[in-house]
C-alpha cells in the first residue's frame, strides 16, 4: 500500500516569502473552522500568518449576506428556526387537549423573518469579530487564482489586490442551480432568497424533491401558506425510499399538495406584484395545466461555486459535474492546494462534516496530527414536519452491498405520548434498524421518522461509531417515556412478515 | 435641537469625531439594528442630545460596507462600544449597556461646554 503523503512539503514551512502561510477562500462552515483551528497552532516561535476570504455574489433576484457561509445565512440556522416556528403551530393545535383556552394563533411573516434575520446578523458580526480577535486576516474580497500561488481580490468600486500564500484551502461552498426552462431566472427563487423575502411568501410553488424543497414546503405549510411541490421522480433521492415515502406522506396529510412525476415547463408574469402563471406537465400522462402562484421556489439541486475561482491558472482539477476533485488528505492536482466542503467531489454537503474536515486539516498541516475524515456513519436528519433522522445504510443500499439474505430489518410503528390526548396519528412515527446478520446483528443502519428525530439520532451515531449490535440495544434499558425508547424493544422484523404497526382501534 | 449623526466611512469620520472633538466632545457609539441593548442605549443618547450644549453624539452601525476600519481602529469585539472624544482624541470607552457610565460620559460633555 502506498504511504500516503499527509502534508505538501515541496515548499519551506517558514520563510517561504508568501504573504500568508494559509489563506482561505470561502468563510463558511469548513472555511472558518479551518481558519481558526490553524491559527490556533501559531506560536511565538513559530507563528503563522492566516487569511480567509468571503464574498457572496448576490443571487438573480439580488439577495446577499455576511460572513458564516450557507449554513448560518441560507442553510441550517434559518431552516431550523422556521422549522420551530411550524413546530409551535402544531403545539398550539395540541395545546387545546391540554387544557389551554385562548384565540388560535395567526402569524407574521414579517416577524420571523425579520427575527431570524437579526439572529443571523448578529452570528455574521461575531465571526468578523472572533476572526479579528484571533489575529486572521479577513477579506471581504471575490478570490480568483492567478497561478498556483497567487489570488486576485476584488470587490466593486475597490482597486484589485494580489496576495500570495504557501498553502490554500478552497471551501467556496455551493449555490442552487436554476433549471434551464423560460422565467426561472426571472420569475424564481430559491432557498438563497426565501429566508430573507422581502414580501409575504403567499402562494408557493417548490421544485424539486429534494430536502432542501421538502423542508421549505414543511415550514411554510404550516406558518400558514398554500405549499404545492412539484416532485418529477422520486422523493429524497439518495436516501432510503421507504423512509423518504413516509415524510412524504405525512407532509401530504398535513396540508402540502404534493404532484408527482410533475415537472415546469414556463414561468410567465401574469401582471401585478408578484403574479405568475407556472405552465406545469406530467410527461408520463401528457397531461399539462397552468397554475397561478405568487412565488416559486426551485431546490432542483446546487453546483459547486467554482465559476470565476480561477482554478485553471492554479492547475486544479475538477470532475465534469464541476466538483474539485482531492484525494483523501482533502489535496487537490495541486500540492499545496486543499479543498474541503460542499465544493469537493466525494464527500458529504453537510456543515458537521465540513467543519471536522477543516480542523482536521489545519491539525494534520500544523500539529502534526494524522487523522483523516471519516465518512462512515455521518448522522443527518431532515427536518420536514415529521423529522427524518438516519445514520448509516438506506435499506436498498444495505441489500445491495451485503445480500438482502444477510440482513435482518427489525421495524414498528410508535405514537409518542404527547400525541395520544390531542389524538394524531399512530401510523405516522415509524423506526428501523438495518442489521447484519453476518456480524451479530451489527446495526449498519438506523432511520426514525419522530418528532426530535435529530436528538435521538445523535446518540445512536455515537453507539454505530462503536460498531453496536441489536443485542446491545436489547441490552440496553429504555428512558420512559420517550420516542427514543423504542429502540431498546424493537422485535418485529420485516422478514416474520408481521405487522409494524401497533394496532389502530382502542 | 441637536441629534444623532451617522458617520458611513473614514472620511466622515474624521470630520465629524477627530476634527469635531477639537471643538466640544463628542459621543462615539458603535451599534447594531439587531442588538437590543444598543437600541436602549440610542433611545437614552437621543433623548439626551436633545438638550445638549455643543457636545454630539455620532453613531457608527458595524453592518455598514465602510466602516470595517473605524471599527477595527477601535477594536470594537462586542456592542454598544460607546467611545468618549475629546480634542481629537479618545479619552474614555465602555462595552455594553452600562447606564452609569453613560451618564458618566454625558455629564462630562455637558459641563465641557460651560
Amino acid at each position: 500500500m502506498t504511504e500516503v503523503k499527509l502534508i505538501d512539503t515541496e515548499a519551506p514551512e517558514t520563510n517561504h516569502g508568501y504573504d500568508f502561510d494559509l489563506m482561505v477562500i470561502g468563510g463558511g462552515s469548513g472555511g472558518l473552522a479551518c481558519g481558526k483551528a490553524a491559527i490556533s497552532y501559531s506560536t511565538e516561535a513559530k507563528p503563522l500568518k492566516v487569511a480567509i476570504c468571503d464574498f457572496v455574489k448576490p443571487s438573480p433576484p439580488g439577495t446577499k449576506w455576511g460572513l458564516g457561509g450557507t449554513c448560518v445565512n441560507v442553510g441550517c440556522i434559518p431552516k431550523k428556526l422556521m422549522h420551530q416556528a411550524a413546530l409551535l403551530k402544531e403545539a398550539r393545535s395540541d395545546a387545546t387537549y391540554f387544557g389551554w383556552e385562548g384565540a388560535d394563533l395567526t402569524h407574521n411573516w414579517t416577524t420571523l423573518r425579520d427575527n431570524v434575520n437579526n439572529h443571523i446578523k448578529k452570528l455574521n458580526f461575531g465571526y468578523r469579530t472572533e476572526l479579528a480577535g484571533k489575529g486572521i486576516k479577513y477579506y471581504n474580497k471575490l478570490a480568483k487564482f492567478v497561478d498556483a500561488h497567487t489570488v486576485e481580490l476584488t470587490k466593486p468600486g475597490q482597486e484589485p489586490e494580489k496576495v500570495t500564500a504557501r498553502r490554500f484551502v478552497v471551501a467556496v461552498g455551493g449555490r442552487p442551480t436554476y433549471p434551464d426552462i423560460p422565467g426561472a431566472k426571472e420569475y424564481g427563487i430559491t432557498s438563497d432568497d426565501i429566508f430573507q423575502l422581502q414580501r409575504d411568501p403567499g402562494k408557493v410553488l417548490c421544485i424539486g424533491a429534494s430536502y432542501v424543497s421538502l423542508e421549505c414546503a414543511g415550514f411554510l405549510t404550516h406558518v400558514g401558506k398554500d405549499v404545492t411541490v412539484a416532485i418529477r421522480s422520486i422523493p429524497l433521492r439518495g436516501f432510503d425510499q421507504q423512509m423518504a415515502g413516509l415524510v412524504a406522506d405525512y407532509m401530504e396529510a398535513h396540508g402540502t399538495r404534493l404532484l408527482r412525476q410533475c415537472v415546469p415547463v414556463k414561468i410567465e408574469e401574469t401582471g401585478g406584484d408578484h403574479k405568475y402563471s407556472v405552465t406545469l406537465q406530467w410527461p408520463g400522462l401528457n397531461k399539462t395545466k397552468v397554475e397561478q402562484y405568487d412565488t416559486i421556489l426551485f431546490a432542483t439541486g446546487r453546483s459547486a461555486d467554482i465559476p470565476e475561482l480561477g482554478l485553471d491558472a492554479a492547475g486544479i482539477k475538477i470532475t465534469d459535474k464541476g466538483k474539485i476533485v482531492v484525494d483523501q488528505c482533502e489535496r487537490t492536482s495541486v500540492p499545496h492546494i486543499y479543498a474541503i466542503g460542499d465544493v469537493i467531489e466525494g464527500g458529504l454537503e453537510l456543515t458537521p462534516v465540513a467543519i471536522q474536515a477543516g480542523r482536521q486539516l489545519a491539525a494534520r498541516l500544523y500539529a502534526g496530527a494524522t487523522k483523516l475524515m471519516d465518512y462512515i456513519n455521518v448522522p443527518t436528519t431532515i427536518f420536514t414536519p415529521l423529522e427524518y433522522g438516519c445514520v448509516g445504510y438506506p435499506e436498498e443500499d444495505a441489500k445491495a452491498k451485503f445480500g438482502e439474505d444477510n440482513l435482518e430489518v427489525y421495524h414498528t410503528n410508535f405514537t409518542p405520548l404527547e400525541w395520544t390526548l390531542p389524538g394524531r396519528e399512530d401510523t405516522a412515527c415509524y423506526c428501523k434498524l438495518v442489521c447484519l446478520k453476518t456480524e451479530k446483528e451489527k446495526v449498519i443502519g438506523f432511520h426514525i421518522l419522530s418528532p426530535n428525530a435529530g436528538e435521538i439520532t445523535q446518540g445512536v451515531a455515537l453507539a454505530m461509531k462503536l460498531g453496536v449490535t441489536k443485542e446491545t440495544f436489547d441490552d440496553t434499558i429504555g428512558i420512559h417515556p420517550t420516542v427514543a425508547e423504542t429502540f431498546t424493544t424493537m422485535a418485529i422484523t420485516k422478514s416474520s412478515g408481521e405487522a409494524a404497526d401497533t394496532g389502530g382501534g382502542c | 435641537m441637536t441629534e444623532i449623526v451617522y458617520v458611513k466611512n473614514k472620511d466622515e469620520f474624521k470630520e465629524k469625531v477627530l476634527e469635531k472633538s477639537k471643538t466640544s466632545p463628542v459621543i462615539l457609539d458603535f451599534y447594531a439594528d439587531w442588538c437590543p441593548p444598543c437600541r436602549k442605549l440610542g433611545e437614552t443618547l437621543t433623548e439626551k442630545v436633545k438638550s445638549s450644549n455643543g457636545w454630539t453624539v455620532v453613531k457608527v452601525n458595524v453592518d455598514d460596507e465602510d466602516v470595517g476600519e473605524i471599527a477595527e481602529d477601535h477594536e470594537v469585539q462586542g456592542i454598544p462600544a460607546v467611545f468618549y472624544y475629546e480634542g481629537g482624541e479618545k479619552k474614555d470607552n465602555f462595552v455594553g449597556f452600562n447606564a452609569a457610565k453613560l451618564d458618566e460620559f454625558i455629564n462630562k460633555a455637558a459641563s465641557a461646554g460651560k
